[in-house]
Formats: structure tokens, C-alpha cells, sequence
């Protein structure tokens, strides 16, 4: 087998699993970033809602 | 020596002889105790008449040939030797080859060559295509608002996929060179030699 043949198998190999790898903490980190969203989203929700009820009380 | 023993001892002596060439080697001792066995001879006087297994396995890996390793191996000073009938060669038809090559070019050879090699440039521009794509993800980033991080992620995920898929192009590029080289090679025989 070339040497340069080697060497692509091995990066081939080794961009595999990092790729794999990079798919799967991309995959929590997206959970994480959409759960922050949700929350701040609740949050923004939650406070014009008050308001509204403040609103209707004063 | 019986047969099965002849056979047995001469596989020993082959050694390191490749499987297919030991397997070519005993059929064609088999077809040898067979005809002789036609002939009203006796298992040991042919296995007799076809000398020392280890001295055959020595000319085998001399020569390279079996049935010159037989008529080498057979004791002169004995009048044993088994008539086998040869087989007669047809001589090749060149005129022949040469139709062949040109319709199986035209059918087939070439425009599967061809087809395949779109393929190739087709895959490659995707490549190319999903790099620049790659370049952009990596200048709109920022314009992520709360999944900077996922984008980030993202991008280092699919640098990765870029790298994977330019290492099976590189593999895809080499099979296509040594499907071409061969077919070629193939194609040249069949010319000169025919069918």
C-alpha cells in the first residue's frame, strides 16, 4: 500500500469519528441552546402576561 | 504408494505453494491415476511411474509447470509412461477480438467509462459546492442570536464530513484510474490476441 494511500485511509478514518462525534455534542448543544430559548421565551411570556394582569387590576 | 497417499505426500512437499496452483497440481495427478487406471495399470505402478512426490514438488516450483514437472520427474530407466491424450488448442481468432473490442466499446466499455466519470466530476462539485456552503455557515455564525454555540458546533461537525468525504473521493478517483487502466489493458489483449 502507498504511503499516501495510508494516509488517507487514517485521516479518513479519524474525520469519521470526529465528524460522528462533533454531530453528537452539536446535537446536545442545540438541545441546551433551544432549552435556554424556551425558557427566556416562558420567561417573556410570563411578564406580559403579569403586566397584562396588572394592567387589568389597577 | 497408493493415491491418496501420492497425493498427500506431494501436498506436503508443495509447501508453501499457493492454494488454486496445489488444488490445479492434484487434479491433474488425479487425472493422471485415472487414465492410467483405464489402462489396466495399478495405483502404485502409476503413482511408480510419476517418480518421487518430493522430487515433482521440487520441479513444480522450479519450472512452474505441472505437466513439465511430470515428464521431468518420470524415471527414465522404466518403461511406465501413461499415454495422456493432448488436448488440442484452437488457435485464437484475432478478426474476432478486434469486433469484440469495437462493439463492447460502443455498447458498453465507453459509455460506462463515461458515465462513471460524469459521476466522478458531478460528486466533486458537490464537494466543492458543500465547502463554500461550509465557508458561509462559518461568516453567518454570528447571526445566530441564541444558538451561536449549536452553530459554532455545527460547523466544526461538518469541517469533518468535508475532510471524510475528500478521503473517499481520493478512494473513488483511484478505482476509477485502476478500473480504466485495466479495462484498457484488457481491451489490448483482446485486440492482439482474440477470443
Amino acid at each position: 500500500m502507498k504511503k499516501v494511500d495510508k494516509g488517507f485511509i487514517i485521516t479518513g478514518i479519524i474525520s469519521f469519528f470526529l465528524a460522528l462525534i462533533m454531530l453528537i455534542v452539536t446535537l446536545f448543544v442545540f438541545c441546551f441552546d433551544a432549552g435556554e430559548f424556551g425558557v427566556k421565551s416562558l420567561k417573556k411570556a410570563w411578564d406580559w402576561g403579569s403586566d397584562k394582569v396588572e394592567e387589568y387590576y389597577d | 504408494m497408493n493415491r491418496y497417499e501420492y497425493i498427500e505426500a506431494l501436498k506436503n512437499e508443495l509447501g508453501s505453494v499457493s492454494y488454486d496452483d496445489v488444488k490445479s497440481i492434484s487434479d491433474e495427478i488425479n487425472e493422471h491415476f485415472d487414465i492410467g487406471l483405464a489402462q489396466g495399470k495399478t495405483e502404485e505402478s502409476i503413482a511408480e511411474s510419476l517418480g518421487n512426490p518430493a522430487t515433482l514438488a521440487a520441479s513444480y516450483r522450479e519450472i512452474g509447470n505441472v505437466r513439465q514437472a511430470i515428464a521431468n520427474n518420470r524415471p527414465r530407466n522404466k518403461n511406465s509412461i501413461i499415454t495422456k491424450p493432448v488436448k488440442e488448442v484452437k488457435p485464437k481468432d484475432p478478426g474476432a477480438g478486434k469486433l469484440f473490442v469495437v462493439l463492447w466499446n460502443i455498447f458498453l466499455g465507453i459509455p460506462s467509462l463515461l458515465a462513471a466519470a460524469v459521476a466522478l466530476v458531478l460528486i466533486t462539485g458537490a464537494v466543492a459546492g458543500a465547502f463554500i456552503g461550509w465557508i458561509g455557515l462559518i461568516g453567518g455564525v454570528s447571526s445566530f442570536g441564541g444558538f451561536v454555540a449549536t452553530g459554532v458546533c455545527l460547523a466544526i461537525a461538518l469541517f469533518f464530513v468535508l475532510v471524510f468525504v475528500v478521503c473517499l473521493l481520493y478512494f473513488l478517483f483511484r478505482a476509477y484510474m485502476f478500473w480504466l487502466i485495466n479495462h484498457i489493458r484488457w481491451n489490448r489483449q483482446v485486440w492482439n490476441e482474440g477470443l
